[in-house]
């Protein structure tokens, strides 16, 4: 095929164990499907797109060379209706937040639509037009203005079949909720933006924490926008929440430099509030007497075992250490050690029961 | 005067979700019931059974252990080991004749400004019908003194 050789087909899968001093989370996002909107088809109309597949059908290096043909029958459309907030803002079908990028990838894509079908009719149907940023309200003042897209407010309640069209029905309320009805060619839904299969896993395998959605959990949402809760872990992108290109590029270039930041240094810094293992002359050595329950309970595998040898080497003792670089103090292996052996600097049992002395 | 009876409330509360959440209520400038002491823990996991015994040994009249909802935690799983501790807490509490109904478990995230004003009056109002609880801390004190 490729005259070069460039292309290697014999490569198969491999998988490669890599030990690393940090992780870039930036799993990314998927969108829901066509086939989760009854009354959109259920999926079943060929010409009710979700946006990835429009945006496939517009690329040059798409399936149709990036021109404006509709699945079913390769026609070009002549009315095409966006459907903004397609299961997003929806607390009763779909996902109560706002997935963000579908306002301007709607005003896009009609323009697109637009530039390809000049004599076409694009219609957006919408709730609101959230266009913060700089320059995109602009860019759908010029969809509206300049490639004349009729902007409807209102929600789609239904879509069929009926001799060859799609038909769309809605209200425009800003019309004091008349019913609009739109004999279409082409139906693109702007469906909402979700995490990506497998995050919840993947943020339990790395102790990672998760919102509600299994979109990954900043550190502090101010302060700490592009860390994990995990030490060495970082985030980047819409696997932490619903974002366009410039935000990701952006929270992925803070990232990179929060990496680089870490590994410029020799040693690591840490928060002082973190657990011990107390520590008293031999025989005993401390009291803790090993039974690890502080290793299953810990969330970050900080706690390790150090072994106390005599002079000559003969196991004396096993003993909980606590890693401090990986610690990062909740304190859940102190409430869990029998003997309390394990204390936790800021919070310690001294500490805490003198606060209560004082009740 | 009436010496009406003001219930003494101990708030075990971890740093991340519900002490941030109770700064909102004041942030908020939600009023509720004063009766209640707030004790900040880095995360609900750092509660053994040893303070809650403690804060009643000092004249608590009621208890509030709350940390982040589940899947919220700060550190991934603390809320999770509290909540498998109360259970068995409980039970404990129960054995050893503490009246668990002055205990309450529950989650308030750092959003929930108006929930944490809402836990305080509903336990401050439960305890205050159950009266005060001078029984358990007149068996700590026996054995003190
Ligand atoms: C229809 C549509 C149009 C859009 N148009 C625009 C636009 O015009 N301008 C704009 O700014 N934004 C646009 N966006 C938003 C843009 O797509 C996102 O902002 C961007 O893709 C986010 O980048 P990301 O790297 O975080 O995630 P992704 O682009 O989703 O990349 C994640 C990658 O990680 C891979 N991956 C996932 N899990 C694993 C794993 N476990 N191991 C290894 N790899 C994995 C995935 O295969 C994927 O390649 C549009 C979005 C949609 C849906």
């Amino acid at each position: 095929m490729c005259p070069t050789k460039a292309i290697r087909f014999d490569q198969e899968d491999e998988l490669v164990t890599l030990d690393v001093g940090a992780i870039v989370l930036s799993t990314g996002f998927k969108v829901m499907r066509t086939d989760q909107f009854p009354e959109y088809g259920y999926g079943a109309y060929p010409d009710v797109l979700d946006g990835l597949q429009f945006e496939r059908l517009a690329s040059a290096s798409g399936p149709t060379l990036g021109a404006m043909r509709r699945p079913s029958d390769g026609k070009e459309p002549e009315t095409v209706v966006f459907l903004a907030c397609s299961g997003s803002r929806d607390r009763s079908k779909g996902v109560p937040y706002c997935s963000k990028i579908c306002c301007m990838y709607t005003a896009k894509h009609a323009m697109l639509y637009k530039h390809k079908v000049h004599h076409g009719k694009a219609y957006v149907f919408y709730m609101d037009i959230r266009s913060g940023g700089k320059d995109y309200d602009e860019f759908v003042r010029r969809a509206i203005e300049e490639d004349d897209v009729k902007y409807i407010r209102g929600r789609v309640s239904r879509i069929y079949q009926e001799d060859g069209k799609l038909v769309v029905k809605g209200a425009d309320t800003l019309q004091g909720g008349e019913p609009v009805e739109i004999r279409a060619d082409m139906v693109v839904l702007a469906t909402a933006v979700q995490a990506q299969d497998g995050s919840e896993e993947l943020a339990q395998k790395l102790h990672v924490s998760y919102d509600p959605y299994h979109f990954f959990a900043e550190s502090h949402p101010k302060l700490k926008p592009v860390e994990t809760n995990t030490a060495g872990i970082f985030l980047a992108g819409a696997c932490q929440a619903p974002r366009d290109i410039p935000e990701t590029v952006a929270q992925a270039s803070g990232a990179a430099a929060k990496v680089a930041c870490l590994f410029s240094r020799d040693e690591l810094t840490r928060e002082p509030q973190v657990a011990v293992v107390n520590r008293i002359p031999g025989p005993t050595f401390s009291y803790c007497v090993g039974c690890f329950l502080c290793q299953s309970a810990c969330p970050y595998q900080a706690i390790e075992q150090e072994e106390i040898r005599g002079r000559d080497g003969t196991l004396l003792k096993t003993l909980a250490k606590v890693n401090a670089g990986l610690c990062q103090g909740c304190g859940t292996c102190v409430a869990t050690c029998r003997t309390k052996a394990i204390d936790i600097q800021g919070f310690s049992n001294e500490q805490i029961f003198a606060e209560l002395m004082t009740l | 005067m009436t010496d009406a009876f003001e219930p003494k409330i101990t708030a075990f509360v971890c740093n991340w979700c519900t002490y941030a959440g109770a700064d909102l209520t004041g942030t908020s400038r939600i009023k509720y019931q004063s009766n209640v002491r707030v004790l900040r823990l880095p995360c609900t996991g750092r509660i053994d059974f040893m303070l809650l015994a403690k804060a009643f040994a000092r004249g608590a009249d009621g208890i509030i252990v709350s940390g982040c909802h589940p899947n919220d935690c700060h550190y991934t799983s603390g809320n999770y080991h509290a909540r498998r501790r109360w259970m068995v807490y409980r039970d404990l509490m129960d054995f050893m004749g503490i009246d668990t109904r002055r205990v309450t478990f529950s989650w308030v995230s750092a959003a929930e400004g108006a929930r944490w004003a809402e836990l305080v009056n509903e336990v401050t109002t439960s305890v205050r019908n159950l009266g005060p609880y001078a029984e358990y801390k007149e068996l700590a004190l026996a054995g003190v003194e």
